[in-house]
């Protein structure tokens, strides 16, 4: 098939736009409003091109085999040149002088190409200097630059998703509104960024960048105002500003570094570039080219960086001496470090040292982590934080298709025909991940079933919300799962050809009726009938889960129910369907690939394993035990009875994170020794005898996995602060004193070694992941996997195996424990918030912590927003402020885990239970009391606060209304036959 | 048994510990860079002695001041006129196909140089001798070229 463009015949496929077919051939023609992110939006007019003696829009039109199509007709040149004459005339071309001049402006660019030298239709301001709108912590608007494309409300209405931005098509000069004409820091706008990025001019920009960019733009009004009259009453033409224009934006090129990196505030894995001059942020731009995010992010990731240039960075080395730590310098600490864990290990043997890895910090970081483990002090006694969340999600997956990652991509989620999500707030802990479901949600008749205690965001849009009681998903999961089955709506071939032990899966269901699993989860027979007909009558079923399934006693075993339902209904092995746990944080899964883990070396190759394990023995020349070796938590007990007496503890704050944060406490007081390498003075840190400082990802190359498996490179934007070093570095350097003999001169050479080991990343390299390029592990033969299991199972037999379990009853608390207190991320903070709470704009929005109370408790217990209440479980107190909410129901409290505070981080609260097969904290099931303290106060939830606010949902831009606006001209020939 | 410390003693630097460090620092950078630091220096002696640096601070620490002064300056109208003019001036010079600019300027060139040979003698040119002159085709290409010159500008000034 092909089209006759300019002449020439060019091939294209079937469903392409006459401008995707455009572009694909890289021939330049105008499109201020396109963006491949989302559908045609059609406000612009600049892409038009005569088809066939018709002029119409390319973006929007078909490409149908035999048309014949002039880009620069006359008819084409001169509708094109009325469009950008409309435009023009709402935007002044001060580009020298403008932060938007660094060679991505689309109107600038584009007045560039279409070589326009005068306008048309005068410029006109639309309203006073007054109205540009400086509310919003992060970013302004300026009404006077805006030239009402409207592609800013179409990915908040429709990409984002968050439905605040319109325009108001019947004003006089249409202009954008947040909430219906709200200011925006009052508005029910999330901060994420969308509108900026995809703004073709500069009508939005971000703060950090103004004054900034330029070499010119930091000028004060007084000079840079009559300096843009000049410029206008000069009236050269445009040829020359632009020439003019480009130099400058030439020099700034020179000095603006752009660096891709990787997005660590998350599992999704948004990469995009960061902009830099010298130490300073002026901003994170995202880019099409991105593999998961394309220009999507959350407010994190485009603004949430202070932390970088914190002060409050350890930049030195730090050594206990009496009640302080003092500085040292590499040589000291690192001498230190080395003889007291060599001394220990001849000491007290191998298990006398346990090593702690992050999830934040690299692949290779934590290879060599693992390696030091193993080679250097010769124990397995290694793990990382997905301990504490991902490990029974892992571990259902293992037992029940072989493989501990997600069945497909973001791109199999939007796919789906129905998402279930169980136990998780995508909205707020997976942003962006979250925007794809909400499009395809609102937009393309994608079904949405939630399961959760609280009725957050995507439960709102949900087309299905249960809310069955704490601990108990595996009960409908399987009650839904046996309903399916007995209808006969499972997927018999597929059990048939894939799955092994189906009949006794069958009895293992046999007490999941409906009516058993209405009494123990409260769920309704006819919402669990509901469940089981949408998920029959959906093309693909993706289910997402999160902590609120795995931080249970019985947290694997409900991970493994998930994936069996997903069995038998055939939900694998095809797109757009499987299993997804949303990994947390930003390298959970690449830790645990690289095998910081006490039974896994890199690559998923089992100590047991006598081949793999061999393998590695002769690598490192050592003897690996073939047994795992103690977890997170078996450490702690170790050190508690005695047998283990030394830790080194990377990037993790176990003081705050771990359950029983008190007992945590305790037991770090016992160490003979214990060295803590982090980039702040964290609540673990308090306990060191030395305290090395690590540099956060924007200080180092290296690569993360993101919770679709996928491998992505990240890049140095800035230069270590002061004394920090890498933590593959720093880690080297102790090896090599305790005799290892690394020579490591850049992250790339660990990989390559790492993937020589592992034949999961048989065909990764540097190369494969440069720039914005990415490598998603799931094949032994080493090949790129996207989906997996497309071959079978990972098992010998290609077959999976129905997980056979029955449910975990949740713990039990004395009848003084009457709330159940709920724990869980805010969209605006990071984790614990060591990272978000450095930034001014995102405490101006969350400025602190508070409990979330129901209506009806607060009802009953005399408690407001802003009441003092003091939380009392069995394990600690809190004492904190109260906001009163519908978000929760009845007895059920929540907690934001954003707080580094004794008085009010979750973990004072949190006990000792654990998931039964991996030792994951049951966070979630926790019991308090609750004292009122203090009735009046301030409410904890600032007004400006987007939670406060109502959206403003509309079809997107509704280019319509511009087309039937009084005296609207239309440029195309279509418009008249309608 | 570690009790949690919370505080960090900084490596208390005395003024001249500070200073130390700093020259250290320093001393290490000027010997990396030493050669282009000498050229420098050169440079700096030499724009100091013709009052070159003065000029600079002064003009440094107001520029501010200055900036608006020149914005001010180039504001006013005569002067968007002569930038207005010499924008124009230029779009014409930037419309000539440079090949006959060339053709041009070679022709004046040759011109000239027949001019300067002839200077020397006082012959006096009559009105026989300029008729007789047309004849001559170098002569006659040159007299063509100014007709058709006036014509087009004639054109021109008439499409006003």
């Amino acid at each position: 098939m092909s089209i006759r463009i300019n002449g020439l015949d060019y091939d294209f496929q079937n469903g392409k736009t006459i401008l995707e077919v455009i572009n694909q051939h890289d021939m330049s023609h105008p499109q201020i409003c396109y963006l491949p992110e989302v559908d045609p939006i059609e406000t612009c007019d600049t892409c038009i091109v005569e088809v066939d003696g018709r002029l119409l829009r390319a973006c929007s039109t078909k490409a149908v085999s035999g048309m014949n199509i002039s880009l620069a007709s006359l008819r084409a040149k001169t509708a094109q040149t009325e469009a950008m004459d409309r435009i023009l005339e709402n935007h002044l071309l001060y580009c020298t002088v403008c932060d938007n001049n660094n060679g991505n402006c689309k109107i600038h660019n584009t007045v560039d190409m279409m070589e326009i030298e005068h306008q048309k239709y005068p410029y006109e301001p639309k309203c006073s200097k007054e109205s540009v709108d400086f509310t919003h912590p992060f970013y302004r608007y300026d009404p006077n630059q805006c030239i009402a494309c409207g592609q800013c409300v179409e990915v908040c209405q429709n990409l984002q998703v968050n439905e605040t931005l319109s325009i108001d098509w019947e004003a006089n000069r249409p202009i954008v509104l947040w909430d219906g004409g709200a200011k925006i820091n009052d508005s029910s706008c999330v901060g994420c960024g969308h509108c900026i990025t995809v703004c073709p001019c500069n009508a939005l920009m971000e703060k950090s960048m103004l004054g900034e960019a330029g070499f010119m733009t930091g000028m004060k009004d007084e000079i840079l105002a009559p300096m843009i009259e000049l410029v206008k009453n000069v009236e050269p033409g445009y040829s020359g500003i632009m020439a003019v224009s480009d130099v400058e934006s030439a020099m700034r090129d020179t000095r603006t570094k752009k660096t891709k990196t990787v997005c660590t505030f998350c599992g999704v894995g948004c990469s995009f570039e960061i902009w830099t001059k010298d130490r300073e942020i002026l901003k994170i731009q995202p880019v099409s080219d991105a593999p998961v995010n394309a220009i999507s992010t959350c407010v994190k990731g485009k603004f949430g960086w202070d932390f970088v240039n914190s002060e409050e960075r350890i930049t030195t080395p730090l050594i206990r001496k009496g009640d302080s730590f003092v500085e040292a310098t590499w040589q000291e600490a690192l001498d230190f470090v080395a003889s007291r864990l060599g001394a220990i290990k001849k000491e007290y043997g191998k298990d006398g040292v346990g090593i702690i890895s992050s999830s934040k910090i690299t692949n290779e970081e934590n290879y060599v982590i693992q390696k030091l483990a193993r080679q250097v002090f010769e124990t397995n006694n290694v793990d990382n934080c997905s301990r504490y969340c991902q490990s029974p999600a892992t571990d259902g997956l293992f037992r029940t298709v072989g493989m501990g990652g997600d069945a497909g991509t973001i791109k199999d989620i939007a796919e789906a025909g129905l998402v279930i999500i169980v136990g998780a707030n995508p909205a707020e802990g997976h942003p962006v991940l979250a925007t794809r479901v909400k499009r395809a949600h609102k937009l393309h008749g994608q079904k949405l079933i939630v399961a959760d205690l609280r009725k957050h965001e995507m439960a709102e849009r949900s087309d299905i919300f249960i809310s069955p009681k704490q601990g108990t998903d595996q009960v409908w999961l399987m009650a839904v799962t046996k309903y399916l089955v007995d209808q006969g709506w499972h997927d018999e071939t597929f059990i048939n050809e894939n799955v092994n032990y189906f009949k006794d899966f069958t009895a293992v269901l046999e007490k999941y009726t409906l009516d058993y699993a209405e009494k123990e989860t409260g769920v309704s027979k006819d919402m669990l009938i509901r469940t089981a007909e949408m998920i029959r009558d959906a093309d693909g079923t993706c289910i997402l889960w999160g902590m609120g399934v795995t931080q249970n006693t019985g947290g694997s075993d409900t991970s493994a129910a998930i994936s069996n339902l997903l069995l038998a209904t055939g939900n694998y092995r095809r797109p757009g369907a499987g299993a997804y746990p949303l990994r947390g944080h930003n390298n959970v899964q690449g830790a645990c690939d690289m095998g910081t883990l006490p039974g896994w070396l890199p690559g998923y190759q089992h100590v047991t394993d006598d081949v793999a394990r061999q393998k590695f023995e002769k690598a490192y020349g050592v003897t690996i035990d073939d047994k795992p070796g103690l977890d997170n938590i078996q450490m702690l007990h170790a050190v508690d009875d005695g047998s283990m007496k030394a830790m080194y503890i990377i990037g993790e704050d176990m003081a705050l994170v771990d359950s029983n944060a008190n007992y945590v406490h305790d037991v770090l007081s016992k160490l003979d020794f214990l060295v803590v390498q982090d980039i702040f003075f964290s609540r673990t840190a308090h306990y060191a005898d030395v305290i090395l400082p690590a540099v956060p990802s924007l200080e180092k190359d290296g690569t993360f996995t993101n919770t679709e498996r996928r491998v992505q490179r990240l890049y140095q934007a800035l230069p270590e602060m002061g004394q920090s070093k890498a933590d593959w570095w720093i880690v080297q350097e102790v090896a090599n004193r305790l005799g290892a003999n690394w020579n490591y001169s850049h992250p790339s050479e660990i990989f390559a070694e790492m993937a020589s080991l592992s034949p999961l990343f048989g065909q990764a390299d540097y190369s494969v992941m440069e720039d914005w390029g990415s490598f998603l592990w799931g094949s032994f033969d080493g090949a790129s996997t996207p989906l997996l299991y497309v071959d079978g199972f990972n098992f010998p037999d290609k077959k999976a195996r129905f997980a056979l379990s029955d449910w975990v009853e949740p713990v039990k608390f004395p009848e003084e424990y009457d709330l159940h207190i709920n724990n869980g991320r805010l969209l605006e903070h990071f984790h614990e918030g060591n990272l978000t709470n450095k930034s001014e704009g995102i405490q101006e929005k969350v400025p602190g912590i508070f409990v979330e109370v129901s209506p009806e408790l607060a009802k009953e217990r005399g408690v407001v927003s802003g009441s003092i209440v003091r939380l009392i479980s069995p394990y600690g107190a809190l004492k904190l402020p109260a906001l009163v909410t519908d978000r929760v129901k009845n007895n059920e409290l929540f907690l934001p885990m954003n707080s580094v505070d004794k008085e009010s981080a979750i973990n004072f609260l949190t006990g000792p239970a654990v998931d039964q097969r991996t030792n994951t904290p049951a966070f979630k099931q926790t019991m308090v009391r609750m004292e009122l303290l203090r009735k009046d106060g301030k409410n904890p939830l600032p007004k400006s606060n987007p939670r406060n606010k109502e959206r403003h949902p509309q079809n997107g831009v509704e280019v319509d209304r511009k087309w039937a606006r009084p005296g609207y001209i239309h440029l195309t020939d279509q418009e008249k036959e309608r | 048994m570690a009790t949690p410390i919370t505080s960090i003693k900084e490596k208390e630097r005395t003024p001249e510990e500070v200073q130390k460090e700093r020259i250290l620092e320093l001393q290490s950078l000027i010997a990396e860079q030493e050669q282009s630091l000498n050229k420098i220096l050169g440079i700096t002696g030499e724009l100091n002695n013709a009052g070159v640096l003065d000029a600079v601070a002064a003009m440094v620490k107001a520029k501010e001041d200055i900036a608006g002064i020149a914005v001010h300056q180039a504001s006013r109208e005569p002067i968007t006129n002569l930038i207005n003019n010499v924008m124009n001036a230029t779009g014409v010079l930037t419309a000539i196909d440079p090949a006959v600019t060339a053709k041009l300027a070679a022709s004046v060139q040759s011109g000239l140089h027949e001019a300067e040979l002839y200077r020397g003698n006082n012959d006096k040119v009559s009105l026989l001798g300029l008729m007789k002159s047309l004849n001559d085709p170098d002569i006659n290409r040159a007299i063509k070229f100014g007709l058709d010159f006036l014509k087009g500008m004639g054109k021109e000034l008439d499409g006003e």
